[in-house]
């Protein structure tokens, strides 16, 4: 059904408009739980929408869904953008970052989601990132390892790394 | 019950196996971050959008009006329908949809004029890039008084104006204000370190600021030991010094008589101290010891505040230097009891270090 989303997204702008305010709270979520500041967020979510849109008469589902696609640019801009940063640009550490969860569970369930979240965001920044697609998004190995250019073999073995550590983490 | 508390409580995280981490992170898929900027999502979307209708009306261009409007028909209605199951079926959903159909509608009718609007709407340049750097570097940057990072610093700041401030332990601290327009805005600051000053410079000082020390202002204790730092805490307005009298006992100090060693101590924040006098003391068990020491007292800048030894709390303004006379009377040593009183101080806070040129009355 998203693909034939995606075909039309390619002619009519409602169509993309649906994908965007689809996948925008996923991608958002995903780059400022990395980079920790809203404002280079809202630069790196702003330009991988906008290559979104230039590369999307060109894309081909080749086996990969829409939304691994989209990760994938969102992670390429996000890689360029801290590189062109230099690491000059300090993280803020301290923001906290509270997810919304006025849309899943009861008071307890989201009071776990919150601790959960919280634990998921002190991992390191590609464990952080594995958790997020692999686990928190569902996206298959296969797509998580075209999404950061790795083999499988190396997705497996930092997700489990993750795994371990955030385990480890909540005991 | 604390949060935490209910989080063990309530879940079974305590003893996670794999499958039940993997059900609550799967959990976590609709949780979302959502921007600061509340109006940001909605502003890029209708970029997008602009963007999407100039590269369509690029290539449509050659195609007849009839068939461009037919297109442009047809992203109406699969929006509706796709807005409509987007939306969880019910009343809500059919509400939505008739909402977000009239809206829709009304933008088909009028393409022109919203994408007029749009190309409106598309926000000009928000954000500009702000590089602060100093030396030496580490500075702490403050912007409106929000810490915002060290030198060297890049980051891309919203426009508009701004107070820069520049912070770095044993430096003069720097305020600017500063306007951010649309091109970068590069700033280097070279600090001026209170020691160059201090040495370099004169104290302008006066009359005005002599205070008299509170009558309960200081009793001081040495542990029985006799070795150990008696550190005491005074306040004076809103500043807190720390005043030390250090004791060094040798055998003899058991009986309270003897050779004692008797150093007088300013500690300052950040390690800073000044010794302010030492005495070697021979002791007979009632003797009064009196000392009296001009001292020059450079404070650090304190974020927050420091701690010294039993708890004391130290905390000093930027800048200033504190001047401090003081005079000291020991009194009644025995084995386990020294006592220190402070008698008076005349205390010159809130003096700042002025140019050499002006009259200095403070020799």
């Amino acid at each position: 059904m998203e693909a034939r989303l995606v075909e039309r997204a390619k002619k009519d702008p409602a169509a993309f408009a649906e994908l965007y305010r689809k996948y925008f709270p996923k991608i958002y979520t995903y780059v400022i739980a990395t980079v920790k500041r809203h404002d280079i967020a809202e630069d790196i979510v702003s330009a991988t929408f906008e290559k979104a849109l230039q590369k999307l008469g060109g894309y081909v589902d080749k086996g990969y869904s829409f939304g691994a696609w989209l990760y994938k640019i969102a992670h390429n801009t996000m890689v360029d953008s801290l590189r062109k940063e230099n690491r000059l640009t300090p993280f803020d550490d301290n923001l906290v970052l509270k997810i919304d969860t006025q849309i899943s569970g009861s008071t307890d369930e989201q009071m776990t989601n919150i601790e959960l979240w919280d634990q998921v965001q002190n991992l390191t920044s590609i464990e952080k990132q594995i958790v997020i697609l692999r686990y928190i998004q569902g996206y298959s190995i296969k797509e998580v390892s075209f999404m950061f250019n790795k083999t499988e073999d190396a997705v497996k073995s930092i997700a489990k790394r993750a795994l371990k550590n955030l385990r480890e983490k909540l005991l | 019950m604390s949060r935490a508390e209910k989080f063990n409580n309530n879940t079974k995280l305590n003893n996670l196996d794999e499958r039940h981490l993997l059900q609550r992170l799967a959990g976590l898929r609709d949780s979302k971050i959502l921007p600061v900027n509340k109006s940001f999502a909605g502003n890029l979307e209708k970029s997008l959008i602009n963007l999407h209708r100039q590269q369509y009306e690029g290539k449509s261009r050659r195609l007849p009006a009839a068939n461009r409007e037919k297109q442009v028909k047809a992203g109406f209605w699969d929006r509706v329908w796709g807005v409509y199951k987007f939306q969880s079926a019910g009343l809500l959903g059919l509400v939505v949809l008739v909402v977000c159909a009239t809206t829709t509608a009304a933008a088909y009718i009028t393409v022109p004029e919203v994408r007029e609007n749009l190309q409106s709407a598309v926000q000009p340049q928000s954000y500009t890039t702000l590089a602060v750097q100093s030396n030496p570097s580490g500075a702490e940057v403050y912007l409106n008084n929000e810490l915002v990072g060290t030198t060297p610093f890049i980051g891309e700041r919203k426009l508009g104006s701004y107070e820069l401030q520049l912070n770095i332990l044993g430096y003069q601290s720097v305020s600017k204000s500063i306007e951010l327009g649309e091109q970068r805005q590069d700033f280097a600051f070279e600090m001026i370190s209170l020691l160059d000053l201090a040495t370099s410079t004169r104290i302008l000082t006066s009359s005005d600021y002599l205070i008299s020390l509170p009558d309960n202002w200081q009793v001081a204790k040495t542990s029985s030991e006799n070795s150990k730092a008696n550190v005491q805490t005074i306040t004076y307005q809103t500043k807190t010094a720390v005043l030390t009298g250090r004791v060094n006992g040798n055998a003899t100090s058991a009986t309270g008589e003897g050779e004692q060693n008797l150093t007088i101590s300013l500690i300052g924040a950040d390690g800073f101290s000044q010794e302010l006098a030492n005495y070697q003391l021979d002791l007979t068990g009632n003797d009064t010891v009196e000392s009296e020491q001009l001292s020059a007292l450079y404070s650090q800048v304190l974020g927050s505040s420091g701690q010294i030894g039993g708890g004391d709390i130290i905390k000093f303004q930027w800048g200033e230097v504190y001047l401090a006379e003081v005079k000291i009377l020991g009194e009644k040593i025995t084995n386990d009891d020294f006592s220190i009183v402070l008698e008076t101080m005349r205390s010159f806070n809130n003096m700042r270090i002025m140019p050499a040129s002006l009259p200095a009355a403070l020799d």
